[in-house]
């Protein structure tokens, strides 16, 4: 099986998703970005929790990958906000984060992340996983 | 004039130009420390090592404690910025000191504050503890609201509750870097079983663009007081704290920004309430302690910046503080007297204490009594214009080449301040610094004085005008008063 | 008055001369700078492209100038990446001499020339720069061997366990920067730190004890069990810390027991460890110590009876004779 980034099958209606990638650290965002869209998705970028809460809301995209040490709104918190809004509550979290420590796993999936991912992250991993949540809907 | 008499003016004269040399020499003897400093400070970034030490579960908690006065205006802007430290395991303690205005009340609304009865140490005793809470959107944020006592007494109530192995004592209006807390953990991560206390470089906000409690464009403040005082801060900060911290003498953490290991604050008594220079004495108990039980020890400065700090633009304020800071010096040293000049007590004891006795604390005495006794003797004809030079010299204008020196070493080592009117300012002002505002600064020394002789205590009012309301510099560096 | 002129002079000399220093510098600063920007504004993408494409291996053509920027837009990837990408990114700094450069100014002269080579050389990860980085452990300058240390917990080879151990052990290196490097390289570490846990010196059982804890394999629980029993109190609380984090709950009554330790510290390791187990044993012995206990073992009681058992938590802060650790411990589980 090839770990190339090949783009998967093409959602219903044939639309390219929408992911909302929010880092601070601008070489994830694009690393995130640029293998996404290569494998099939629009990507969206925000550098901070406020500016991807307001993306968020705006656009509702088809998934949100979220660092947690972001300023101005750390990822747990605005999980939290997006899990709590009807507009957007249904929009699938996954949590990418170099703060891996089990306490910190347990308080994302608390705040209604349905996937962690730590950094060091493999690309080819995140894509399996997004196309794992976005296959299912 | 009688014999007598001018036989001791021009002693005293002597002695002052004595001084002035040493000063210079000493002050030299720093710049050159900090430049050798510096240099190895940045070349360390590339391999220093932040990066693992937020990774690691090893690095130490660290207990935020805000002490907090009536700062409605800042405190939200803050303790939101303190949250977002880039920081693997910590928590902020307010205590608000008997707040008169809204402080607790924002941070109430903003932090979604509930009422929890949070154990506390007794260890230190403080005013009444009215009420405790913690934020239900994060449980890592603590308010304490008590009866007012002083800023050492709400340190001490925040400290009775902190629950990390190191405390960070901060003012409520510094603003820190994120990485703050990392740069300054990293010398004790290092070392430690050595490693009791860590000083960090202070900046000036005044100026510059905030957003979100944290410094996004830095530039120069548009008041000339306030860019007096940033060169102020570079020679003293970058020049003089690096000195003493490399001979294990740093004689104050300032209160604007400092960790400290909490058990050994907790074991000296936690601060001192009877003072107004609550940070230099808590410094001094610490050095004498440690060494009192020959116990081997650091304490450390970290100079790649880390906290910004509002100063008065005033000179009523200004003022003030520096005249608090003469009794704070004064009350710090008389309770520590023993330590002057005791070889018990090593650098601290044999250099830093007389250094802020006769550098800082008399420096109006030789400074302005004995630039005006030089100048009326060489009027009356006692002195050479040579030598009126050469002390002129000595005392004015090696000051302005210090500045001078100060502002090189930032330069090289920060580069902070990027636009070049900004340097040309900063290079003006330094002849402003030190030909009229240092006199000016002994003369608020001199007030000092007659506070304490007539025993005056307490802080005085600052106003707090926010961060969201500072003036950005003017683009084209006019001056705005 | 030419006295007077002359110091007037000499003193706008100088401070000409240093303003006139603080000028070029910015220049020259300003100038590598711009430069830099719009190198790495256009190596970018042929980066991105680089490192997502496993079809052609060959990197972009470049010059001297470009390849330094090229290698470090990697690093700067590499450093958040894992998996097939950073293999890539070794195999380009192998074959563009990146790595041999790095070697060689692991033999400079200057201290800070090595430690910052040292440093790169575990971003790149290149596994065979491992002996020289364990040759660097006993360089002079702590910098170095900081770095190298740091770097071979990068690398993650097993046969550099010994060496990051000694260096350890023998302080050359801070404890906590070999203790990183221990748990970078994982489990493979984990036959000689359990061997380390019978080391003479307290402090290094302790340590060792503690990141077989942190590794979390939980078939190791026998092997450290015992030292709930060591004559160091350092060494206890870390074993009753790593039984808590490696879930060992058929050690419970030994946790149990430590409840009663004589020292404040093991108490409240192993209170907490007992928070992550549970079991109804766990919670009775629990309680009384949440009541009564001093202050940090008291509250380290109250917080794992928290954990366990929030509805019993509320309803014992309710009764007379709580203490304020449970009536805190109510009111944050209220939250």
């Amino acid at each position: 099986m090839s770990d190339s980034d090949a783009p998967g099958p093409a959602p219903e209606g044939g639309e390219r998703p929408v992911v909302l990638a929010a880092d601070d650290d601008t070489d994830v965002l694009e690393l995130v970005t640029f293998r996404l869209e290569r494998s099939g998705y629009t990507v969206l970028q925000a550098h901070d929790g406020e500016e991807a809460w307001a993306l968020a809301r705006e656009v509702k995209p088809d998934l949100a990958v979220l660092d947690v040490m972001m300023p101005k709104l750390d990822g747990f918190e605005l999980t939290r906000r997006i899990r709590a809004d009807e507009a957007t509550r249904r929009i699938p979290i996954i949590l990418l984060t170099a703060r891996a420590q089990d306490p910190d796993v347990q308080e994302g999936f608390d705040a209604g992340a349905d996937d962690y991912l730590r950094k060091p992250f493999s690309p080819q991993e995140l894509r399996s996983r997004v196309q794992a949540i976005l296959g299912r809907r | 004039m009688s014999s007598a008499a001018r036989y001791a003016l021009l002693t005293f004269v002597v002695v002052s130009f004595v001084y002035y040399l040493v000063l210079d020499a000493f002050y030299v003897l720093l710049t050159g420390l900090a430049w050798r400093q510096m240099g190895s400070e940045i070349r360390r970034r590339a391999y220093l090592g932040l990066d693992e030490a937020f990774r690691s579960p090893l690095t130490p908690g660290v207990s935020v404690l805000v002490p907090a006065y009536n700062e409605g205006a800042v405190i939200v802007a803050s303790v939101r910025s303190l949250l977002a430290l880039h920081y693997p395991r910590h928590e902020v303690i307010v205590a608000s000191d008997g707040s008169t205005d809204d402080t607790v009340d924002r941070l109430t609304e903003a932090f979604d504050l509930v009422p929890v009865p949070i154990a506390a140490r007794d260890r230190i005793a403080t005013a009444k503890v009215r009420a405790t809470y913690v934020s239900r959107r994060h449980p890592n944020l603590v308010v304490v609201d008590k009866e007012n006592g002083g800023r050492s007494d709400a340190l001490n109530a925040a400290l009775n509750i902190a629950r990390h192995p190191y405390v960070c004592v901060i003012d409520a209006d510094s603003l820190l870097e994120e990485d703050a807390l990392l740069k300054v953990a990293k010398p004790v991560l290092d070392q430690p079983e050595l490693l009791v206390a860590v000083g960090g470089t202070i900046r000036i906000a005044n100026g510059c663009r905030v957003d979100h409690g944290r410094v996004v464009e830095v530039r120069l403040p548009a008041s000339r007081l306030a860019v007096i005082q940033v060169l102020e801060y570079f020679r003293s900060f970058l020049d003089a704290r690096v000195g003493w911290s490399r001979l294990n003498a740093l004689g104050i953490i300032s209160g604007a920004f400092g960790l400290f290991h909490r058990e050994l604050l907790e074991t000296v008594g936690g601060y001192w309430t009877e003072t107004v220079g609550e940070d230099f004495e808590l410094t001094l108990r610490l050095h004498r302690h440690l060494r009192d039980r020959d116990e081997p020890y650091r304490i450390a400065f970290v100079s790649d910046p880390v906290c910004w700090t509002e100063v008065p633009e005033q000179l009523s304020t200004l003022g003030r503080q520096r005249r608090r800071w003469q009794r704070g010096l004064w009350q710090g040293m008389s309770r520590h007297r023993r330590m002057m000049l005791n070889p018990r007590y090593g650098a601290v004891g044999m250099l830093a204490m007389p250094y802020f006795l006769v550098f800082e604390f008399l420096s109006p005495v030789f400074s302005l009594g004995g630039l005006a006794v030089t100048i009326v003797l060489f009027l009356v004809g006692e002195l050479s214009l040579t030598f009126l030079l050469a002390f002129l010299f000595v005392s004015l204008g090696q000051g302005v080449l210090l500045t001078g020196a100060a502002l090189v070493v930032e330069e090289f080592g920060y580069q902070r301040y990027s636009r070049r009117r900004e340097i040309a300012r900063l290079f003006a002002y330094a002849v402003v610094e030190g030909i009229g505002f240092h006199q000016l600064h002994d003369w608020w020394r001199v007030m000092g004085y007659v506070d304490l002789a007539r025993g005056t205590t307490g802080w005085g009012t600052q106003v707090r005008r926010g961060f969201d309301a500072l003036p950005a510099g003017d683009a084209d560096g006019h001056l705005v008063e | 008055m030419p006295a007077v002129a002359l110091a007037v002079l000499v003193i706008a000399a100088l401070n000409l001369a240093l303003a006139g220093l603080i000028a070029g510098h910015r220049w020259r600063a300003r100038r590598r700078a711009r430069r830099h920007d719009r190198l790495v504004g256009r190596l970018r993408r042929p980066a991105l492209e680089f490192l997502a494409d496993d079809e052609t291996t060959d990197p972009p053509q470049l010059d001297r100038q470009e390849l330094k920027v090229f290698a470090e837009l990697l690093a700067g990837y590499g450093r958040v990446l894992r998996g097939p990408d950073r293999a890539r990114i070794v195999a380009f700094a192998e074959a563009e001499g990146i790595v041999d450069e790095q070697l060689r100014r692991l033999r400079s002269l200057r201290a800070w020339r090595r430690a910052t080579a040292a440093f790169a050389l575990g971003d790149v990860g290149a596994p065979g720069t491992a002996p020289a980085l364990v040759a660097r452990l006993d360089d002079r300058s702590p910098d170095v061997r900081a770095a190298a240390c740091r770097s071979l917990g990068h690398l993650g080879s097993v046969d550099t366990v010994d060496a990051v151990v000694t260096a350890g052990v023998s302080g050359r290196v801070p404890g906590a920067i070999a203790r990183l490097a221990l748990l970078d390289i994982g489990p493979a570490a984990l036959t000689r730190l359990l061997a380390l846990c019978e080391h003479e010196r307290p402090e290094v059982r302790a340590a060792a004890v503690q990141l077989v804890g942190l590794l979390g394999d939980p078939a190791v629980v026998d092997a450290i069990v015992g030292h709930l029993a060591d004559p160091a109190a350092a060494v206890r609380a870390a074993t009753a810390a790593a039984l808590g984090r490696l879930g060992a709950s058929q050690e419970r009554d030994a946790l149990v027991g430590a409840l009663a330790d004589r020292i404040p510290t093991v108490r409240t390791a192993a209170a907490t460890a007992l928070g992550e187990i549970g079991g109804r044993r766990a919670s009775d012995a629990l309680v009384p110590m949440a009541r009564e206990d001093g202050f940090e073992p008291a509250r380290a009681a109250a917080e794992a009876l928290a954990h366990l058992d929030p509805d019993v938590v509320r309803a014992l802060a309710e009764r007379p004779g709580a203490g304020p650790h449970l009536r805190e411990a109510a009111g944050r589980v209220a939250l």
